[in-house]
């Protein structure tokens, strides 16, 4: 199987230490997962409720994102969810955090993160193109 | 007459693997110059430290970098370069150029003996350069920040109320000399630092992990070290200028401390009145604000005293009991003023820092940036670098985020700053 670079970008979130959990996902689809262990253990007790928020984030995201909406995140008990939204699709790079996180350290590697996984969409979306002439 | 050749070149690596990681950062930097370095300035952010540990980080260093090349460095929260802006991995700046001369120093158990520290490194830096007669004398230091301390079974928690915290408060001046962990002592050893070296410009900042304030290492020459400090002098032909920006505005809000303890990093009485209670009283914040996020809540409220022409931020790091801590000394002596920043403040500030600077003859661009700037800014912090690489363009910079800065003018006072921003551009 051909090795997926996105994957290997999201293994590389998951490394650091306050990533709890990683995706590249749109509404209730999760488009690609780490590689690796998937998430960490504390992340499985609030999944399905974090879920189920997740997703009504997404109807927001599929609404705006058009009109420029880059980033969005909500707190749920002890966590944060990020979402690096991807211009102009209804797909977001997330990430589960602890709400006690150096939040503004991990956004520098999401941002990292969202700009590797651009190039490699549209390396992909050219490759298509290329094979279609 | 040959003209002297300057060279100058940015490394990077965002390799996991500590031993790869050293060895792609020498690599990249120094595939760039066409003879060996006359230094190397190296940092790295805490992560190798699960993956290899950083003996094993600059073993790969020194697998391609030149035996007797004068290298230091250190753990820092993140960087910018002309790769990009980054809080994982590794940077280096490799310089080479024939007019000049240059000697590193270390000093050890720097929060026990911070004035023996930094003199015994001055005295390694002077010797090194005992026979150089170019004429413009320059400091980098690099100083192993505070550690906040962690206490049996409350952990390191940043507002401690209960009993413990009065215990703790009186054994933290004793913990400092003892174990090491504490603040910093960092203003002590820039103004040593600047008293041994009148002549010289000094810049430098502090090390630390990922902002969390548990631990942070010092890179010398083929060792890693902790409770240092490590500086690199030089004496060449070059020249430089320093700029320093921060980007806050005043509030008018004054707090005037009337007690301070540990080191005169900590206020415990605020116009005769118990310093937290009072402090919330004055900002009119309820009490609950004073939770685990005080630190970061207070990046955007840093107090600040002014020295002469520079404004000194300090920011809160802990709360124990009804006393103050911040990162760095405070004086009683100064009145305090609370100042606001704004992401805008402090992106334009970049801007601002830049503008007084010319680029013809420039050569390469060293700037020391707080962490809190980053901790406030995250994912903006792209802003700053689209600012710095519009400036720059090719020519080789590097930006390191210290917990906290020091800045030097031969002939003035030294300071110790936060939140700050601070270019220093070499020209020839």
């Amino acid at each position: 199987m051909k090795d997926d670079p996105i994957e290997h970008v999201l293994d590389d979130l998951m490394r650091l230490d306050d990533i709890l959990a990683c995706m590249v996902a749109r509404r209730n689809m999760i488009s690609v997962m780490p590689s690796g262990e998937g998430f960490k253990p504390e992340v499985n007790q609030i999944w399905d409720v974090i879920k189920r928020a997740m997703d009504d984030v997404f109807t927001v995201i599929r609404e705006y994102s058009g009109a420029g909406l880059g980033e969005m995140e909500f707190r749920l008990q002890e966590y944060e969810v990020l979402f690096y939204i991807f211009p102009d699709t209804e797909n977001a790079l997330v990430a589960i955090v602890p709400a006690l996180a150096n939040k503004g350290l991990l956004e520098v590697e999401m941002e990292n993160a969202r700009r590797e996984i651009l190039k490699s969409m549209n390396i992909s979306e050219k490759e298509k193109l290329l094979a279609t002439v | 007459m040959i003209e002297p050749k300057f060279e100058a070149a940015v490394g990077m690596s965002r390799k996991w693997d500590a031993r790869e990681a050293g060895k792609e950062v020498a690599e990249t930097a120094i595939k760039k110059l066409s003879r060996p370095p006359d230094f190397f300035l190296l940092f790295s952010t805490i992560h190798y430290e699960k993956h290899g540990g950083f003996q094993e980080f600059l073993n790969g260093v020194w697998d391609v970098l030149p035996k007797g090349t004068p290298l230091i460095g250190g753990t820092v929260v993140g960087f910018m370069n002309n790769y990009g802006c980054y809080t994982r991995g590794a940077s280096a700046l490799a310089i080479s150029y024939s007019n000049m001369d240059v000697s590193i120093g270390i000093g050890h158990n720097t929060k026990r003996s911070p004035e023996k520290a930094a003199k015994r490194c001055t005295k390694m830096i002077k010797n090194g350069l005992i026979t150089s007669k170019y004429p413009n004398k320059f400091l980098l230091s690099i100083i192993s920040s505070g550690i906040v301390p962690s206490i049996p079974i409350i952990g390191r928690k940043r507002v401690i109320t209960s009993k413990y915290g009065d215990v703790l408060l009186k054994t933290l001046n004793a913990t400092c000399r003892s174990l090491q962990i504490g603040p910093g002592r960092e203003d002590e050893i820039i103004e040593t630092l600047a008293d041994e070296l009148k002549e010289y410009d000094i810049v430098g900042g502090s090390t630390l992990d990922d902002n969390k304030w548990e631990k942070n290492y010092q890179f010398f020459d083929n060792k890693v070290f902790t409770n240092s400090v490590v500086a690199l002098g030089f004496k060449t032909d070059l020249s430089w200028k320093i700029n320093s920006t921060h980007g806050l505005k005043p509030t008018g809000v004054k707090i005037i401390p009337t007690k301070t303890t540990l080191y005169n990093c900590a206020i415990q009485r605020i116009e005769d009145k118990p310093a937290a209670e009072q402090f919330l009283k004055i900002v009119k914040w309820p009490e609950d604000l004073f939770d685990e996020s005080i630190h970061r809540r207070t990046l955007f409220y840093p107090l600040c005293y002014k020295k002469e022409d520079f404004l000194c931020p300090r920011v809160i790091a802990l709360i124990i009991k009804n006393t103050i801590i911040f990162t760095n000394k405070i004086s009683k002596d100064d009145d305090l003023e609370i100042y606001s920043a704004s992401g805008t403040g402090l992106i334009n500030s970049v801007k601002e820092n830049l503008d007084e600077y010319e680029r013809n003859n420039l050569k390469f661009g060293l700037v020391v940036s707080c962490c809190a700037r980053l901790e406030a800014l995250g994912k903006a912090t792209f802003k700053e670098h689209e600012i710095l690489d519009k400036f720059y363009g090719e020519i080789p910079f590097l930006v390191f985020f210290a917990s906290g800065e020091d800045v030097y003018k031969s002939g003035s006072s030294p300071v110790r700053l936060n939140e700050s921003f601070n270019v220093i551009n070499f020209y020839n």
